[in-house]
């Protein structure tokens, strides 16, 4: 498995990946802090809180989901085009190592894209000379807890971008389901059934105002957990029987 | 002149493709979101709002789902993943050998390609609007449908993604790797609020602004979707088009 991984990370090297995991926080980032530059000086406002609001809103409604749907579509395009699953099927491989080794690769690439939008949002708040200590529980979690909540959105596009060559699938999907989910976030009643609306909603601050949210909220992660183990475990099983040809 | 064999010929190719799957389920996912929106928030908030501020209903139903939805956002990002669909066989099958040596000119098969993508991309602003008379109709609205009103908001989007249209066949026609146009088009509509807000002359020269002119609240902006969409779409296609006859059979 190891292998596997170490194979999938030299396939994607020079790809442009981990550019576009870079590049992209950052811009949400760079709209953060002008949103927290504008607002600084005035009394009694948090700069943090308002850097993380600024950033959050594009990052967790448009950008992750975006990108994780561009992720696993570059990931598996790369076989699918030269007929490149002939040829990885056929090598004494287990199928299950191929399979989980795709998902754990485009996984590593959600993780720092995450990562890299959290350290952003720290270097910005200093910049910008935030007052008081770190709000690590906002800037540092919730980014954490925004990957746990957009693995359903994972899974999806992982299963679609694996069972359609044709690249417009799953990216025609990704901004389809993208699109609305500002207008579903906004519902306090329907945005527990749309998956699209879990990172955006993980990570807004101060979004939590009841036990009935709080509730909501626990089940949003566990309808993650369980939609990904789902989702993945049915992807697995089709994945075995693929036929080669 | 071959060019509406090679137009009905590429509409062909698309006939059993997945280009439906976006034609089709992009209008119908903007009426379901704005159906449940209606539902949700019309009668207590939108209505009364709109009253106030003097807005027929219709007028909220266009602002809901070019601003609030984000239709006007995500416009270009769709008109991206379209033009890919469109070049996608050549790439991926190594049609574009096959197809460059056949006795067309090039600048007819790029212009087929281009006016492949501007019909499909019709088709889906169409429809986006036609699920918005259908919501209005299904939600009741008490005032008379303004038809000028959304068939203008029809036909300035039709004219404002021409420039967005012209970029993603460049791009798609040049680039082997599939995913970078898309990649450009995501890219457009995460810079473009942002430079209309801090730079507004700036964003009169970037296609992926146009969409959010269309304003039909604020007629005054709307022409530079015109303009800019007319004007971008004739000088990057004249580009695109001397450099496709340079480009490599191989």
């Amino acid at each position: 498995m190891f292998n596997n991984l170490k194979i999938e990370f030299m396939k994607i090297k020079r790809s442009n990946i981990f550019l576009v995991a870079t590049f992209f926080p950052i811009l949400a980032v760079i709209q953060g802090f002008s949103f927290a530059k504008n607002i600084k000086g005035q009394e009694e406002i948090d700069l943090w809180g308002a850097l993380f609001s600024g950033s959050t809103l594009m990052y967790g409604m448009l950008i992750l989901p975006i990108f994780i749907t561009i992720i696993f579509a570059i990931i598996t395009r790369i076989e699918h085009s030269n007929n490149g699953w002939k040829q990885l099927l056929s090598l004494p491989i287990r199928r299950e190592d191929v399979y989980i080794s795709k998902l754990i690769l485009g996984c590593i690439a959600v993780l720092y894209n995450l990562v890299v939008f959290l350290i952003g949002i720290l270097i910005s708040g200093i910049i910008l000379g935030g007052k008081g200590s770190i709000p690590l529980d906002i800037i540092v979690l919730r980014p954490l807890l925004a990957f746990i909540s957009s693995l359903p959105i994972i899974a999806i596009q992982f299963y679609i971008s694996f069972k359609f060559k044709n690249v417009g699938v799953p990216l025609g999907v990704g901004a389809i389901f993208t699109l609305p989910t500002i207008l579903i976030a906004n519902s306090t009643k329907y945005w527990i059934f749309y998956p699209w609306t879990y990172p955006v909603l993980t990570m807004m601050p101060n979004f939590v105002t009841s036990a009935e949210q709080t509730l909501r909220y626990g089940i949003m992660y566990g309808v993650s957990i369980l939609s990904f183990i789902s989702i993945i475990g049915v992807g697995l099983y089709k994945f075995r029987s693929k036929d080669i040809i | 002149m071959k060019l509406p064999i090679l137009i009905k010929t590429e509409l062909s190719k698309q006939r059993r493709g997945f280009i439906w799957l976006m034609i089709l389920g992009i209008p119908l996912g903007t009426t379901m979101a704005m159906f449940l929106d209606m539902y949700i928030r019309y009668h207590d908030y939108l209505y009364v709002k709109g009253q106030e501020l003097g807005f027929t209903s219709w007028d909220i139903l266009l602002r809901e789902n070019h601003r609030v939805l984000g239709w006007g956002i995500f416009l270009p990002l769709f008109i991206a993943v379209i033009a890919t669909i469109i070049h996608y066989t050549e790439f991926e099958e190594d049609n574009w050998k096959k197809l460059l040596t056949l006795p067309v000119r090039r600048w007819e098969v790029y212009i087929s390609k281009l006016i492949t993508i501007v019909i499909f991309s019709f088709i889906m602003i169409a429809l986006n609007s036609l699920g918005l008379v259908l919501v209005g109709k299904v939600i009741g609205f008490p005032e008379a449908i303004n038809y000028r009103l959304y068939g203008e908001y029809i036909l300035y989007q039709y004219v404002a993604i021409l420039g967005v249209v012209a970029l993603h066949n460049f791009l798609s026609s040049h680039t082997k790797n599939v995913i970078i146009p898309v990649v450009i088009g995501f890219l457009g509509i995460i810079v473009a609020p942002g430079v209309l807000s801090k730079n507004p002359d700036l964003a009169k020269l970037i296609p992926y602004t146009y969409t959010y002119y269309i304003n039909n609240l604020n007629v005054g902006n709307s022409s530079i979707a015109l303009y800019g969409g007319i004007i971008s779409m004739i000088l990057i296609s004249v580009v695109g088009i001397l450099s496709f006859n340079k480009k490599d059979i191989l």
